[in-house]
């Protein structure tokens, strides 16, 4: 008894890499295409007040801590009740120093020609001090 | 005895030539989609804040409104008025299956005060008492706070 055995050659399966480099370049090419170094954003929320608007408001009430936040060269001044803050991190430590903030609404009012980050900086000076009882004032205001 | 195995030979040939035509399809399919999504978010300088929490801006629905750095207020790619803008709010406030409206304004760091202002007031008188604003992390853009 004599077996014997044939050897084959199992096909061995052959992909073809030519194609999937296609495949590559053009998703390379896709994602440079479509996206953008854009900085990720973020939210912060505002509070509209209605103070001044409006019929009968004539009368404010005492219990609103103002910011003022006024143009001047090369910048804009900023005036916490009256007065004169140096830089919005001197506001920060402004607003923290007042504990009475706690029960008390902060308004934030802006003069015509001031940029808008200067009022956002204000925002953010109150987040960062804990007030959140804070809202832009929908009047402008007088130097 | 003789055991003969004929062995048949069994070719695998992976034809990927197809794949680059579902991927075309792919890329013309997110091409259109991400050109659509971003005309509501306009390339604009946003102010820093510290305090702002982390926010898709065109997740959630809102209503996205930019302002540029000439006063201009964009919707959707397209200019628009504050009287506009006013009865497109009153348009969203007044329909019945409306739920409570949240505007996202996107504001250019240098975009005048009295703009952002009145398109607030516009937002008030519409009934609207919050908004959320949009800004970047300190450090992500020009700053000489």
């Amino acid at each position: 008894m004599r077996l014997t055995r044939q050897k084959s050659v199992l096909a061995v399966p052959q992909l073809n890499m030519a194609s999937m480099v296609d495949v590559v370049f053009l998703l390379l090419i896709f994602f440079m295409c479509t996206s953008s170094l854009n900085p990720l954003e973020n939210d912060i929320s505002s509070q509209l007040s209605r103070l001044g608007k409006g019929r009968g408001q004539g009368t404010e009430p005492e219990s609103v801590v103002r910011i003022h936040v006024l143009a001047v060269t090369g910048g804009v001044q900023i005036r916490c009740s009256g007065k004169t803050i140096r830089s919005f991190s001197s506001l920060e430590e402004e607003l923290k120093k007042r504990v009475e903030l706690d029960d008390r609404r902060v308004v934030i009012e802006g003069q015509a020609g001031v940029a808008f980050r200067y009022m956002v900086a204000a925002l953010d000076a109150c987040h960062r001090a804990g007030v959140r009882r804070v809202a832009f004032s929908p009047r402008e205001v007088s130097p | 005895m003789q055991l003969h195995k004929a062995k048949r030979t069994y070719g695998c040939e992976i034809n990927i030539a197809p794949l680059i035509d579902v991927v075309f399809l792919l890329i013309i399919f997110f091409l259109t989609v991400s050109h659509i999504a971003r005309v509501q978010v306009e390339p604009l300088e946003l102010p820093e804040a510290r305090e702002g929490k982390k926010a898709d801006p065109l997740a959630g629905g809102r209503l996205i409104v930019n302002v540029h750095k000439n006063g201009r207020v964009a919707i959707a790619g397209e200019t628009h008025s504050l009287t506009s803008i006013r009865r497109l709010l009153v348009e969203e406030t007044g329909r019945e299956d409306s739920g409570p409206i949240s505007i996202l304004i996107r504001g250019d760091r240098e975009a005048p005060w009295e703009k952002i202002r009145e398109l607030m007031n516009v937002c008030t008188d519409c009934g609207i008492g919050q908004v959320d604003v949009a800004v970047i992390e300190p450090g992500q853009g020009p700053s000489d706070l």
